[in-house]
């Protein structure tokens, strides 16, 4: 869960009886680029090893995972996709097994709201939205979530964490080799082939403010 | 609550796994990232220079209306309503962004007038938002100027609740002007301020010449020009930035060797940093180096800056050369750092590294198309104008009938206007405005005025159009602009450009002129342009007044090129080599630069001769005299070396100082003089050819306590000073001085025991003035013909009286002065006294 100010409503929006919660505030580590010590030492990370139960790096035990399913759940803007960059190499890199059996999950909090009359419809992409406005004949107030702390626990829990109406991607290696070459350009400490990789790949971007 | 969930479709509300690839999920949520930031956040738009949280916040003053003339508003109230209204992000980094525009040690020229304590060099922050105030500045006003009227492209801001524009019609060129910094993902934009008047001196020379080469527009933009002053050392790294985009500079402090007479200690004083060197850091580095004994030399370092202005002091230890000193500050500390150009923004959506030439390009492609737009609009405007009057022109023609009609109509206004329409043909707009029109303005000035408005908005409409259809007309308009802003804001350049020798580019850019250097009897060195020089010369500085005590004046002084070498020969025996313009260039007034500045001199090592040398040829030698009577030549040649740290020029014997240092061409003769009134005439071959570093041989015998005191060079038509220190002089002409074997006692040249020890020798032609300088400080100026010309060792006449006490010490040659000389010779008619029968 990224940042305190959206913690409190994932704690009071969860279902206690199979959901916790561990908030991280700010942008972490780039382990890609720390040296070990600096990993181990980590304010922001150790909790998160201390929750998973595993240990990292040689000392990591699949089998004492606390918990089924590791989400994931930023804000749905470019800071997020950043955190999740972040977070995934840490997992990677630390804790690759949890990655290739399927156990981290990246949750899918809605992008817009969409009210008629008292009646509200969540839209988790820009086509779904215009398809809603197209459907309900338009004129009608569009929000724009810029954060998960915008929504309070009630609407947490219905649009991202309810089991049975959330939307999870599941992240899967299909191949090692290739992963781990995309970590050592995206995060590693060599900037150009980092800046050949944007710029080959700019027009696929999409961000916002 | 009316907050029911209602899903999207039915099947949409059973929960959802979709699987997603991890490099794709990497790559995808990469990219998306880092193309924010780069597109953004972090890099600047070429045409406005500004990242778009500062675009933001100087949008939300124009909208607050925060004129420079209206009252200041807390600093709080614009950054919550620019994050609300236009960025949605922390907090701190708005008002970071605004405290970073007032700042007059960040920006080059402030966008923010900031009213309370914005940090400070020191590295101190800012007080918090609900303290301090701010308001637009001039300039910030100029750079939003005519953003109503659609020049403009706008963009729905975050929540789609109000447009907020995508640029700045900037009618100056903010990149350049302020420049920018930025870290993205990937890539990083380094781009330093510069002058107001360079930049658009250069937008000018471009739009006047499309196909300006990077040498003509250099004319212009000579290079960065940072707030806080400095030094820029050499030209080549910003040649390269503005060739390529990346260059590398290095930017030193700006220091000065004060020298305490007294005590014999020196200062290094710090008057300016290089930009973004934070100074309380800097001044913990030093210490933190001293305790570490990395940093030898230095005994105390205080900081006296003030609101008059920086003002760190450096003391030196006694034993330490100040100039080393300073050079080891140079490369261990902030006092020199290198700025690291790379001038990347954000071109048409794009990041892309730009040279100064591309950059100027683009700068007035966007301003021809702000022209183009506010045109159109103002055309517009005076449009509907000219079709209202043109309404109301013809309804008063046909006033009787307008007014039946209205008359006429049942119902109200609407009806009225209605009627207008359908029976004369008038449009809303126009009937809208006759009836509104009122029966006062049917008096014939009235009517009068509404014609000739109107025939003043056609001319305006042509020339508008003609604007439009004329890309001759726009150039010309965007020039113009840009030379009023430079007339409003243009200020004088803070940051010295200094040249470096050996650079290779550097010499291509300094002209070839003649230059006259000066040295003084204190040590301070200036260079004068030749024509300068000349102009100013009457009625200048010199010493045209009465008896002057404590002046400084000229004992060295020559015509030299600017690419000229000039050798500096130490009192240690050690000689020193600048470039001729590398000697800072001075007025008449100034007084030049302490050679400490220049060379690395240790304590007591003082310079005691200055000599130009245009090329090293084989041919020439230099002969070199000491106070003890040690006479070396050596081939000029020998002394072509760069090295900054100087070269050992001879070999001298403990106590001794090398005084005398003399180009000659390898046949001439020389007459060296001895206090004690002994003169030697030798030929120079008489003296062999040594080695650099050798010792030399010795030129004449000396009694005890006897030294030398003059060296010259014999040349026709010039006759040979004899100075005392009681104040006598003499001319005598060398043919008086028959040549004899070096090593010998000399000839005698003057009664010592009757009259005084001689202060100096030297040649002079009879055109020429004479300065004599006394141990006090008093300085007088004679014409070198008014003393008289006798055989020695005849005493000649009093050339200076002195106060009690105090000796003649020095003299120099210098070209004759118009006006009256400062002190007339005494011939009592005694001169011959004393001369040999």
């Amino acid at each position: 869960m990224e940042g305190d100010s959206a913690g409190g409503s994932a704690k009071g929006g969860r279902d206690r009886k199979f959901q916790a919660i561990l908030p991280l505030w700010g942008k972490m580590l780039n382990v890609e680029k720390a040296r070990l010590d600096k990993v181990y030492g980590n304010e922001k990370l150790m909790p998160v090893v201390t929750a998973l139960g595993t240990g990292i790096g040689e000392d990591f035990d699949l089998s004492k995972l606390r918990y089924g399913k590791v989400i994931i759940m930023a804000d749905a803007d470019v800071d997020g996709s950043h955190i999740r960059t972040l977070l995934l190499t840490f997992f990677f890199r630390f804790m690759r097994p949890l990655v290739e059996q399927g156990h981290v999950y990246l949750a899918q909090p809605p992008l817009y709201r969409i009210t008629k009359g008292k009646r509200h419809y969540y839209a988790y992409s820009d086509p779904e939205r215009d398809r809603i406005i197209a459907e309900l004949g338009g004129n009608c107030p569009i929000q724009r979530y810029k954060g998960l702390g915008e929504m309070d626990p009630l609407q947490l829990w219905e649009t991202t964490m309810d089991p049975a109406v959330r939307i999870m991607r599941r992240v899967e290696v299909e191949d090692a080799a290739q992963a781990d070459e995309i970590f050592t350009v995206l995060m590693g400490d060599k900037v150009e082939p980092r800046r050949d990789f944007i710029i080959e790949n700019a027009q696929k971007a999409n961000w916002d403010v | 609550m009316d907050n029911e969930y209602s899903g999207n479709t039915p099947e949409e509300q059973t929960g959802r796994i979709i699987p997603v690839n991890l490099t794709k999920e990497m790559e995808q949520s990469f990219l998306d990232y880092s193309m924010s930031v780069i597109v953004q956040r972090a890099l600047p738009d070429v045409r406005d220079g500004l990242k778009p949280v500062h675009r933001r916040i100087l949008y939300q003053m124009y909208q607050d209306s925060l004129w420079p003339e209206s009252a200041f508003r807390k600093c709080m109230d614009t950054v919550g309503k620019t994050l609300a209204s236009w960025h949605p992000h922390g907090d701190a980094a708005v008002y970071d962004a605004l405290v970073r525009l007032a700042q007059d040690f960040s920006m080059r020229y402030m966008l923010v007038d900031g009213h309370g304590n914005f940090g400070s060099v020191d590295g101190d922050p800012p007080a918090a938002p609900r303290y301090t105030e701010a308001r637009m500045t001039k300039l910030s006003v100029a750079m939003l100027d005519d953003i109503d009227k659609d020049t403009v492209d706008f963009s729905p801001n975050y929540d789609d609740r109000l447009k907020e524009p995508t640029v700045l019609p900037s009618h100056f060129p903010n990149i350049l002007v302020n420049g920018s910094t930025g870290i993205a993902v990937g890539m990083a934009t380094n781009i330093p301020p510069h002058n107001m008047g360079e930049v658009i001196d250069g937008v000018c020379c471009l739009i006047d010449n499309p196909d300006a080469t990077l040498e003509d527009l250099m004319e212009h933009v000579k290079g960065p020009d940072f707030p806080t002053g400095g030094i820029i050392m050499g030209r080549a790294g910003i040649r390269a930035a503005y060739a390529t985009g990346r260059g590398k500079i290095t930017v030193r402090a700006r220091c000065e060797i004060e020298e305490n007479e007294k005590t014999g200690r020196a200062k290094i004083i710090v008057s300016e940093l290089p930009y973004q060197v934070n100074k309380a850091r800097l001044i913990e580095s030093i210490a933190d180096l001293v305790k570490e004994k990395r940093l030898e030399g230095i005994s105390n370092i205080d900081d006296h800056s003030d609101r008059n202005g920086m003002h760190i002091v450096i003391d030196v230890k006694r034993d330490a050369a100040p100039q080393i000193v300073l050079n080891h500050l140079y490369s261990l500390t902030q006092l020199q750092i290198t700025f690291g150009i790379i001038m990347l923004a954000i071109v048409r959506g794009r990041p892309e590294i730009l040279n100064l030439r591309k950059i100027l390009e683009e700068y007035i492609s966007f301003q021809m198309d702000v022209i183009a737009r506010r045109t159109r609009f103002d055309l517009k405007k005076a449009q509907d104008r000219a079709h209202i009057l043109e309404g109301l022109k013809k309804a008063i023609d046909i006033v009787d009938e307008i007014i039946a009609t209205i008359r006429a109509t049942k119902g109200g206004r609407p009806e009225a206007k209605a009627a207008l329409m359908e029976k004369f043909g008038f449009d809303d707009p126009q009937a809208d405005a006759i009836c509104r029109f009122q029966l006062g303005q049917l008096a014939g000035l009235e009517i009068l005025k509404i014609e000739k408005e109107l025939s003043e908005l056609h001319e305006l409409i042509a020339d508008l159009n003609e604007i439009l259809t004329s890309e001759a007309r726009r150039l010309a308009i965007v020039k113009d602009e840009a030379l009023d802003m430079k007339k409003r804001f243009n200020d004088e350049r803070r940051t010295e450009i200094a040249s470096v020798s050996g650079e290779v580019d550097i010499e291509d850019l300094i002209p070839v002129e003649e230059c006259v250097l000066t040295m003084t009897n204190y040590g301070y060195v200036k260079r004068q342009k030749m024509d300068t020089y000349r102009t100013q010369k009457r009625g200048g500085r010199g010493v045209t007044g009465m008896n002057r005590r404590d002046e400084d004046v000229a004992t060295e002084l020559f015509v030299t090129g600017s690419h000229d070498y000039v050798l500096f020969f130490s009192s240690l025996g050690r000689v020193y080599r600048l470039k001729c313009y590398e000697i800072p260039e001075g007025s008449r007034a100034s007084r030049g630069m302490n050679i400490k500045n220049l060379l690395p001199l240790q304590g007591e090592e003082k310079v005691t001769s200055m000599i130009r040398v245009d090329s090293f040829d084989e041919d020439k030698y230099l002969v070199m005299v000491t106070k003890r009577g040690v006479v070396k030549r050596t081939k000029l040649s020998a002394y072509d070396s760069a090295r900054k740290a100087g070269l050992i020029a001879i070999d001298l014997d403990e106590g001794d100082a090398l005084s005398w240092v003399r180009v000659t061409s390898g046949e001439d003769e020389l007459l060296a003089a001895t206090k004690k009134g002994m003169a030697l005439r030798f030929a120079e071959t008489d003296v062999r050819e040594l080695s650099r570093t050798a010792r030399g041989v010795r030129v004449m015998q000396l009694q005890e306590g006897d030294e030398i005191v003059g060296l010259c060079v014999l040349r026709e038509g010039a006759y040979v000073l004899t100075v005392t220190e009681t104040g006598y002089g003499r001319l005598s002409s060398p043919d008086n001085y028959r040549i004899q074997k070096r090593g010998g006692k000399g000839l005698l040249n003057y009664h010592v025991d009757k009259f005084g020890d001689v202060a100096s020798i030297m040649m002079v032609g009879l055109e020429d003035d004479v300065i004599l300088i006394s141990e006090d400080g008093i300085i007088i100026r004679i014409m070198a013909s008014s003393i008289r010309v006798c055989a020695r060792p005849s005493k000649g006449v009093r050339v200076m009286r002195l106060q009690e006490g105090s000796k003649l010490v020095t003299l120099a040659r210098a070209p004759h002065e118009e006006g009256e000389p400062t002190a007339q010779v005494e011939d009592d008619g005694s001169a011959e006294e004393g001369a040999e029968s």
